[in-house]
């Protein structure tokens, strides 16, 4: 039996992967589609990587005395909607450099806190790889579908409409992730 | 004080990051490169995606009744390795497409099994925010560095050097990550 917690987690990041999902490899079309070459479709995934990696060490630091983990979590969920919407305005590689400097720093905030609550909530030692192969599962499979219709969209509509409903559904996983927030708020008070 | 365990998990993973990072975005550039549309970049990493994710799940339930989660994780490692050189003969999407099947069987052997084992190496509640954040960090900043490095051996070199590389670095990985089965032993 998975506590409710794990649940929040489990089914507010499987509604982020579909949205994070739906641009995936196509990233480097998009790029190309703004008159990117090759060394800007890597500079413009580098710089998102070593953004997230530099933050996400801080982040990880001050998230376990500072800040509370579910807040930075909500925190980051938020940012990357915003991002999302952002794609819209993007015209040239360097619009592009700048989103994908922001996403990074969203994904630091995410990332390692949802990661340590996801760790700290499971308190069942003899089934860790049942939790955490259900968490990379179902976000990967989750993940492949949204690429799918990701794909779909661009092929028969466009990037636009794509970013637009990207920015949709992660605002829904960020109002859904939220509920962490509640649940922390009721054990607090106990 | 980091434990060696922890060690040659978070240093195993950083080589491995290394080699696979290299591919990153420019997967797309590629699988247009072998005659694919947007459709075939979609469906060849969704496959690799849902084979992983279909397939991570039982081998994840699966690895809680084995003792030998190092084993399961090695032979995943090992399995990516040489389907990396298996890019070098792909040839049409459909070549693309049972690569990225494998690779998701691959990935589905050692992700689990390599998470349950990070978990478990370090018993200090209090610093596991700094744990996941150093491993994530250190993973994120070495995949940003791959993917230039990528990008510029497809400029300035080919797509063929490219999985070479990677296939070399992802094979030191492997070797390095089975120094986990002598700590075993001890």
């Amino acid at each position: 039996m998975i506590r409710k917690e794990l649940k929040i987690l489990l089914y507010g990041n499987n509604i982020y992967n579909f949205s994070e999902g739906m641009l995936g490899p196509l990233f480097a079309v998009f790029t190309q589609k703004i008159g990117g070459d090759i060394l800007d479709i890597t500079w413009a995934w580098a710089l998102y990587l070593i953004a997230t990696g530099t933050m996400i060490i801080f982040v990880g630091k001050i998230s376990d005395t500072i800040i509370s983990k579910e807040k930075t979590m909500v925190a980051g969920y938020a940012l990357r909607a915003i991002c999302s919407f952002a794609y819209l305005l993007v015209s040239s590689p360097i619009h592009l450099f700048i989103v994908q400097i922001v996403i990074g720093i969203a994904t630091a905030m995410n990332g390692p806190t949802w990661d340590a609550l996801y760790d700290r909530y499971d308190d069942s030692d003899d089934e860790a790889g049942y939790v955490w192969g259900l968490a990379g599962g179902e976000g990967k499979l989750i993940t492949g579908i949204g690429l799918i219709i990701g794909g779909m969209i661009v092929t028969y509509g466009s990037f636009k409409i794509l970013f637009i409903t990207m920015g949709v559904i992660h605002t829904i996983a960020t109002i859904y992730q939220a509920r962490i927030l509640g649940i922390k708020n009721r054990y607090t008070k106990c | 004080m980091l434990k060696k365990k922890i060690k040659i998990l978070l240093y195993g993973t950083v080589i491995w990051s290394l080699g696979e990072g290299m591919f990153g975005p420019i997967f797309a550039v590629f699988a247009k490169k072998i005659g694919g549309d947007i459709l075939d970049v979609a469906w060849a990493w969704a496959l690799y995606l849902i084979v992983t994710g279909a397939l991570v799940m039982i081998v994840g339930k699966m690895s809680d009744t084995w003792r030998n989660k190092e084993k399961l994780m090695i032979i995943g490692f090992s399995i990516n390795t040489i389907l990396t050189f298996g890019y070098i003969f792909v040839s049409s999407p459909m070549h693309l497409f049972a690569i990225q099947i494998g690779l998701g069987v691959g990935n589905a052997l050692f992700e689990p099994t390599w998470d349950a084992l990070f978990d478990r190496a370090d018993e200090n509640e209090k610093r596991e925010g700094f744990l996941w954040g150093l491993m994530l960090g250190e993973k994120e900043i070495i995949l940003g560095i791959a993917v230039i490095i990528g990008g510029m051996i497809v400029t300035y070199f080919s797509f063929n050097a490219l999985f070479i590389t990677m296939g070399i670095i992802q094979l030191i990985a492997t070797v390095y990550q089975t120094r986990i089965f002598k700590l075993k032993k001890a």
